[in-house]
């Protein structure tokens, strides 16, 4: 019976929905965290009968056809990249963005990812550095003997040296953009990589033309809200107790056949 | 002899397509711009030799969708559209050719092109792809499908309307092709940014059917089981077997 499986499909994308909705809720506190969204889309149909063919010599055509559909499959995974909160701290090495943009990382291997989590730190040579110790890109250097650090909007890092009046530039944090952001590839630690759908990066100044101002002493909070989570969650419960009655509704018609005779 | 058990065997039959349909509706609950369908059942009269009265066997016909619109929900996403009246959005399948959903949840690929989930361009009335510029940052779309950024207008979605809407086929992926009849410009029908229109399934509804379905299917059974035994017992006495 086809509805056996198509109840199967049913359920294992009522599981996918419900992996995607644990998943945001996992990260509601993770700094910089994008929700992610699944996208179901019905699978092939059977042309039984075709819409449109003829139904008598005559030429008469059959209005409507009969075509069964094979069930559901989830068709993309997709992040919603808007805006988060944003949370203030004490840290002067934090950084948030407000408004389009990425956090250019150096990854071990030398190639590039990028990340909205601006929770940085310094390692033992003064480089700033993510969370994990990769380092920003491109790369900044605070001398130790600095006393204060201003992060502008723009971008512009500048450090307070003693004997000194005036705050001496060190650098410039700069942002990337990409034309479809939602194509950008997840691997993990808050970083995402660039992928052919994401499109090749255009990296400028921070509060310039598109991209995002800088906000210093702050972090952009994760976009899930909650309330939205659980809503949906309770959905993708609902619609999976039914897939569930489906396979066993189709079961009982299986059992009448067995008992027939 | 037989023709009472083919008769339940054909209502049988059809049940079977009817629960493969509720299944198909149930599975799709969650799916943007879904519509359920419903099945078609037809009398077929069969007039065999030595009977006066025709028998009554019963044919899975067609089906039909339902046309009554699905659930809005507001996504607050600038690229995500809802259909509201009769119309359907134009998307070039992979063929070329034109087809049509009611899933307005689009995104951008890497060229900029506006696309469905998928990753099927969106097109315009003429067919052509709507490109919106990398550099945009705020995308405005009227209720007539017209794209606006920035610095003006980028494009308008095809929204189209068919006289006959059950001659459309279904192709997966969401999408519909036109079999029969033409597609004209949406009149009656406009778009609603920010929002999505959800599956038209009603739970409860499904689910009363799919009881029905299975009842019936089992009452059929029996008949065909009573017949069976009717069959044996007079074999038995015709033959004078115990």
């Amino acid at each position: 019976m086809r509805s056996l499986d198509i109840g199967a499909t049913g359920m294992l994308a009522q599981q996918l929905n419900v992996d995607v909705i644990s998943n945001n809720i996992a990260n509601t506190t993770t700094t910089g965290y994008k929700r992610q969204r699944p996208a179901f889309v019905d699978l092939i149909y059977q042309n039984l009968d075709r819409p449109g063919s003829t139904s008598s010599d005559t030429g008469t055509i059959v209005p409507t056809g009969l075509q069964l559909g094979l069930g559901v499959r989830a068709g993309a995974v997709y992040r919603e990249h808007a805006q988060g909160p944003i949370q203030i701290t004490e840290n002067p090495l934090d950084v948030a963005i407000t408004g389009e943009g990425f956090f250019q990382i150096e990854l071990p291997s030398g190639d590039t990812a990028y990340t909205r989590d601006g929770t940085f730190q310094l390692n033992e040579n003064g480089e700033i550095v993510t969370v994990q110790g990769f380092l920003l890109d491109p790369g900044l250097t605070i001398p130790i003997d600095a006393t204060d650090i201003e992060i502008n909007r723009e971008g512009e890092v500048l450090v307070q040296q003693p004997g000194q009046t005036t705050l001496t530039n060190v650098g410039q944090i700069q942002l990337a953009r990409f034309a479809n952001p939602a194509g950008l590839e997840t691997i993990g630690d808050n970083l995402l990589l660039e992928t052919e759908a994401s499109g090749a990066a255009t990296t400028g100044t921070p509060g310039q033309e598109e991209f995002g101002a800088l906000q210093q002493s702050a972090l952009e909070q994760s976009n899930v809200n909650i309330v939205e989570e659980i809503t949906m969650l309770i959905t993708a419960q609902r619609a999976y107790e039914m897939n569930s009655n489906v396979i066993s509704t189709s079961d009982e018609m299986l059992q009448t056949v067995t008992q027939l005779r | 002899m037989e023709n009472s058990i083919y008769l339940g065997l054909s209502r049988q039959m059809t049940l079977r397509t009817n629960m493969d349909i509720i299944a198909q509706n149930v599975a799709n609950m969650n799916t943007t711009g879904y519509r359920g369908q419903n099945t078609l059942f037809q009398e077929y009269l069969s007039k065999p030799r030595g009977y006066d009265d025709p028998l009554s066997f019963v044919n899975d016909e067609g089906q039909y969708q339902i046309t009554s619109p699905g659930p809005i929900r507001q996504t607050g996403s600038q690229l995500d559209v809802a259909v509201v009246g009769p119309g359907f959005i134009s998307v070039q399948a992979p063929g070329g050719e034109i087809e049509y959903t009611r899933d307005g949840n689009f995104s951008i690929d890497a060229s900029g092109i506006l696309v469905t989930q998928a990753g099927f361009p969106v097109a315009n009335a003429g067919g052509g792809n709507i490109t919106i510029p990398p550099e945009t940052k705020i995308i405005k779309i009227d209720d007539q499908g017209n794209i606006f950024a920035d610095d003006g207008a980028l494009g308008q979605i095809g929204l189209f309307e068919f006289e006959n809407v059950q001659q459309l086929e279904q192709k997966g992926n969401n999408l519909y092709a036109i079999v029969g009849g033409n597609a004209n410009p949406a009149t009656e029908s406009r778009v609603k940014q920010g929002h999505l229109e959800g599956s038209n399934i009603q739970p409860v509804v499904e689910m009363t059917r799919m009881i029905d379905t299975l009842r019936e299917y089992q009452t059929v059974a029996r008949v065909m089981e009573r017949e069976n035994e009717r069959l044996r017992s007079a074999i038995q006495k015709l033959t004078g077997g115990s």
